[in-house]
């Protein structure tokens, strides 16, 4: 952490975030914010877990953030019948060759969309799950590197809809943060309601950064100055939320790396070496939302107030 | 800052000021006040009572911070505590000793209740219960209590606990095992200052006069039923330990004060002298420890006949033991005795005395021991004779005897026939005297139960018993115990088989229960044996006691300044360890820029605008530059730097941090800040990054 400030990162790279973010945001209407931080995850080398309603533009985020990236793209919609074979392959006996031979399955390319992934049943959830942590996967005792960079970008219905498995703790964990989109604001919706059809528009977006200038980004990202300073207010509200008794479990150390990667991905976004404690508040509640459980609201939302209060009170050292 | 929490932090949906500790402080309160309610006046709880019921309920403060600061209003507080002094004085007659004083502490614990405004008051109103709390070892000094009052100082620590938490995140039951933890720490501290701080020989301060009142015990002197309202007691006397076997209950005749002369109905002591014993003893000495729960008496017991007097006491003329001052605190001794012995006596004025009856009185009694002698038996055969009488005629032994109104040893030893301990002695020393052989009255204890737990011997009050000396001339004063002679059985096992009532504290539905009894009488000696050890070692633990504790671990020589010395010294060690140990762990480095920009912060909330503690650096700039534009630049400016100090990892811009902040004086000195800044400007774009 105490690595020597990056220089100030190239200007292009920066106007290329810039029209990611334009790029997607002319197809997911009023959602800037949410853009934005999906985007600090993905350079952070997080996993996305976007969660909210059907037809709030889950999946067109995510399609619209795979595409714009430039990467290459799977899309798997999750069903309740589906086997972990149909994500990471199958080797099939070839007649000609005498041999078997492997065919890779949807899960070998760079970004995955992950439709529905709480109507997976836990084994195939797992399957996908195994690849997010490890960047490889196991199939048939030989262990396959996947390509890099390798992003998940799920979505899911909340839980209490019909029909979902919902994702435990431990995996819920992996996803670096969670978004919800909530429904748009009425300036947005009229306009999508006045506008073009989404799909067509996507298919009309074309990459707007190039894979190595992604990595590049990635490689920026791990060069943001994180001073002691703010390794103390991290710890704080980590500490915070084990000792405090709003929430049921205190946040793992996973979760505090998570938050540090965010706000330098956060932070590189807003055209800084270094990171402030306001990085680290911007992006808490779709990082920690999904870890902490409030013990008072026992509702779905996963108490993104609760992130709140844990902002107010936990004072900046 | 309480005072801010209490008008807005616990505001809730129901507009009254809640502070979160306030609940605590309440119950901590209550709790050592609680005992102390049965012994004040009616009106201290009910007082007490409301006053903390009007703190938890009452009406939030006017709203703002003025009128905060100043409700309840003084004037009020002041009534109500002139009305409590006023009430005190009207109910005691008094505002100090230990009875009014407490009273007074209670409530006036309860005002402080009322007017907490600042932490400060939360603080010394804690400090005020813990006082409390200690004040009720005045008045029982029970282990049960000790525990109790342990259980309140954990919820007084918890209150603290709950005041220091001031991010409010611990949870009741988290702040009551913080406390517990930190009194368990304190601990080994505890039991070292115990074992080890230097006791001076009396106390370090005196107690309240009214401080010890009402014990129940053997008097100096008797009437019909003075013994057997005490066999009601189930309080302990006295405790011994025998350093060999115990002797059998006959025995067991613990000698307290000698009764002479008597009015008819009354027997009352000599006034003690002081006398060199005379006496020879043949046989084996037994040697045993007395530990005497207080009297308010000038006497101590001892098994007949004790060779010497212990340290703090000395013999009487017969054969008391006395001592200077009221036994008020629970006192020890060692002594060692002869069952068999004979006692003389040097004076024949004494004798004389021995003989008197009450001119006109016990007519009857004297009619008849006359009759004796008058068939010619000698002093020997007149006592067999009169033994003889009790045994075979119709006396009872009994707990209830019927009363005696004129004559009480006529109508005793020919009417009602039955009688206690106190009347079969009173009628057998007339009977004697009638008969011309000196007699006098000895009062004690007989018996006591073994404890097999703890091996010792309990004499409770229950025991207390009284018998009669005749002089023998050759043989000198001989005990006779009448009451043998009517309950063998008293003598032989004890009071509880030789009465028939069942008194004796077993629980309702036990009684007929073997098994259920026994087992109850056994947890009975292992509570005694638990109490016995508190007494000596908690309670009794004085210089002596320490010194030989000491002699036992290897410290005897340790004189006392030099034990002072090495405790403060060995107390001031650990005490740095600590504190070193803690600096290292948890104590963060300190950051010259961070306490640059809290300066400059203070400044700003000078000029009407804080930074909320969660508020960033990047957040409050533009915050403040939006409420104060004319600032705005300079606020900027003094941000970036230190943004660039403490978050961008460059100590080169703090020279700069430290003039900015310098200059960021007032609102008055940004001119000059301005001008500085425009001579420096280069050091400004530090923090830029793009």
């Amino acid at each position: 952490m105490t690595a020597v400030p990056q220089a100030v990162p190239a200007a292009d790279v920066h106007a290329a975030l810039a029209s990611v973010i334009r790029a997607a945001n002319r197809i997911v209407l009023g959602k800037e914010n949410a853009i934005r931080l999906a985007l600090a995850c993905l350079i952070g080398r997080g996993h996305l877990l976007i969660e909210d309603l059907p037809g709030v533009g889950k999946t067109t985020l995510a399609h619209v953030l795979a595409k714009t990236l430039g990467l290459s793209f799977q899309r798997i919609q999750f069903t309740s019948d589906m086997l972990p074979a149909d994500i990471l392959g199958v080797s099939v006996y070839n007649r000609d060759a005498g041999s078997f031979s492997f065919h890779p399955g949807p899960i070998f390319s760079q970004v995955i969309l992950a439709d529905e992934v709480n109507r997976a049943t836990p084994r195939t959830q797992s399957a996908l799950l195994e690849a997010m942590e490890e960047r490889q996967v196991t199939i048939e005792g030989n262990t396959r590197t996947l390509p890099h960079p390798f992003f998940v970008i799920a979505t899911q219905n909340p839980s209490n809809q019909v029909g979902t498995f919902p994702l435990p703790e431990s995996q819920l964990d992996r996803f670096m943060m969670r978004l919800q989109l909530g429904y748009p604001d009425n300036r947005a919706e009229r306009e999508l309601l006045k506008g073009r059809d989404r799909r067509e528009l996507l298919a009309e977006t074309g990459a707007a950064i190039s894979s190595r200038e992604l990595e590049d980004l990635q490689r920026q990202v791990d060069g943001v100055h994180v001073s002691d300073a703010l390794l103390d207010y991290l710890q704080d509200l980590l500490e915070f939320s084990r000792v405090s008794a709003h929430f049921r479990n205190g946040l793992s150390p996973r979760a505090g790396l998570a938050i540090l990667r965010a706000a330098q991905a956060w932070a590189l976004m807003h055209r800084r070496a270094h990171v402030l404690p306001e990085d680290v508040q911007s992006v808490l509640p779709s990082v920690i939302g999904h870890r902490l459980i409030a013990l008072e609201e026992q509702e779905e939302s996963g108490g993104t107030a609760a992130v709140e209060r844990l902002i107010r009170q936990v004072p900046i050292p | 800052m309480v005072s801010e929490a209490i008008s807005t932090i616990g505001r809730g949906a129901t507009g009254r000021a809640v502070h979160p500790t306030l609940a605590w402080l309440v119950v901590a309160l209550t709790t050592a006040a609680a005992p102390h309610f049965a012994r004040t006046p009616v009106w201290v709880p009910v007082v007490y009572l409301a006053l903390a019921a009007w703190r938890l309920w009452s009406p939030a403060a006017p709203p703002g911070r003025e009128a905060a600061r100043t409700w309840p209003a003084l004037f009020l507080i002041l009534f109500l505590g002139a009305c409590i002094l006023a009430g005190v004085y009207a109910s005691y007659g008094t505002l100090t000793g230990r009875d009014a004083g407490v009273s007074l502490l209670i409530l006036l614990a309860a005002l402080k209740l009322i007017e907490l405004r600042h932490e400060r008051d939360f603080y010394i109103a804690i400090f005020i219960g813990l006082f409390l709390l200690l004040t009720n070892f005045f008045f029982i000094q029970s282990i049960l209590s000790a525990v109790f009052m342990g259980g309140a100082a954990v919820i007084f620590v918890a209150a603290l606990v709950g005041l220091n938490d001031e991010r409010g995140i611990l949870g009741s039951a988290r702040k009551l095992l913080l406390a517990l933890a930190m009194l368990a720490q304190a601990l080994p501290l505890m039991l070292v200052l115990f074992v080890l701080f230097p006791r001076v020989a009396g106390p370090l301060w005196g107690m309240p006069k009214d401080a010890r009142s009402g014990s129940t015990g053997l008097d100096d002197e008797m009437a019909p039923g003075a013994i057997s309202d005490l066999t009601l007691s189930d309080e302990v006397a006295f405790r011994v330990e025998f350093a060999g076997a115990i002797p059998p209950r006959s025995e067991l005749y613990w000698r307290g004060p000698v009764l002479w002369s008597t009015d008819g109905v009354k027997w009352i002591q000599d006034r003690p002298r002081s006398a060199e014993p005379q006496f020879s003893v043949q046989g084996q000495a037994v040697e045993y420890t007395v530990t005497l729960e207080p009297t308010e008496r000038n006497w101590l017991f001892s098994l007949e006949l004790p060779s010497a007097p212990p340290r703090q006491g000395w013999f009487t003329h017969d054969m008391q033991i006395r001592v200077r001052s009221p036994v008020q605190n629970r006192v020890r001794y060692t002594l060692s005795s002869y069952p068999d012995h004979d006692l003389f006596v040097s004076d024949r004025e004494e004798l004389q005395r021995a003989l008197q009856l009450p001119p006109g009185k016990h007519a009857h009694a004297a009619g008849l021991s006359a009759s004796w002698r008058g068939t010619g038996l000698d002093d020997a055969q007149v006592i067999q004779h009169a033994l003889e009488y009790f045994n075979q005629e119709e006396f009872y032994y009994t707990l209830s005897p019927p009363p005696l109104l004129d004559d009480t040893v006529d109508q005793f030893l020919f009417e009602t026939r039955r009688g206690f301990c106190e009347h079969f002695a009173a009628a057998f020393v007339v009977l004697m005297r009638a008969a011309g052989i000196p007699a006098r009255v000895v009062t004690g204890y007989q018996g006591g139960a073994i404890n097999p737990v703890g091996q010792y011997l309990i004499v409770r009050q229950r025991d207390a018993h009284a018998w009669a000396e005749v002089w023998l001339g050759e043989e000198g004063w001989v005990r006779i115990d009448p009451t043998a002679a009517v309950a063998p059985s008293r003598i032989l096992e004890g009071i509880e088989s030789a009465l028939p009532e069942s008194i004796f504290n077993v629980p309702l539905g036990l009684q007929d229960n073997l098994f259920a009894r026994t087992l109850w009488e056994r947890f009975r000696f292992t509570w005694d044996a638990f109490n016995n050890r508190w007494n000596q070692w908690v309670l009794g633990y004085d210089r002596n006691r320490q010194s030989l504790f000491l002699h036992r671990l290897g410290l005897g020589d340790i004189d006392t300044p030099g034990l002072v010395f090495g405790l403060t010294i060995t107390g001031l060690l650990i005490l740095l360890a600590v504190a070193a140990w803690l600096f290292k762990s948890g104590v963060r480095r300190s950051d010259e820029a961070k306490r640059l920009y809290d300066r400059f912060c203070r400044r700003l909330a000078r000029c009407g605008m804080a930074r909320q503690p969660s508020e960033g650096p990047e957040d409050f700039a533009r915050r403040a530059g939006n409420r104060l534009p004319q600032q705005a630049e300079a606020i900027r400016a003094v941000t970036t730097l230190y943004i660039a100090a403490r978050y961008a990892g460059r100590k080169e811009a703090m020279p700069a941090l430290r003039q900015a902040v310098g200059f960021f004086r007032s609102p008055s000195n940004i001119q000059n800040w301005r001008q500085a800044g425009t001579t420096n400007s280069g050091r400004i774009s530090l923090g830029r990054d793009l």
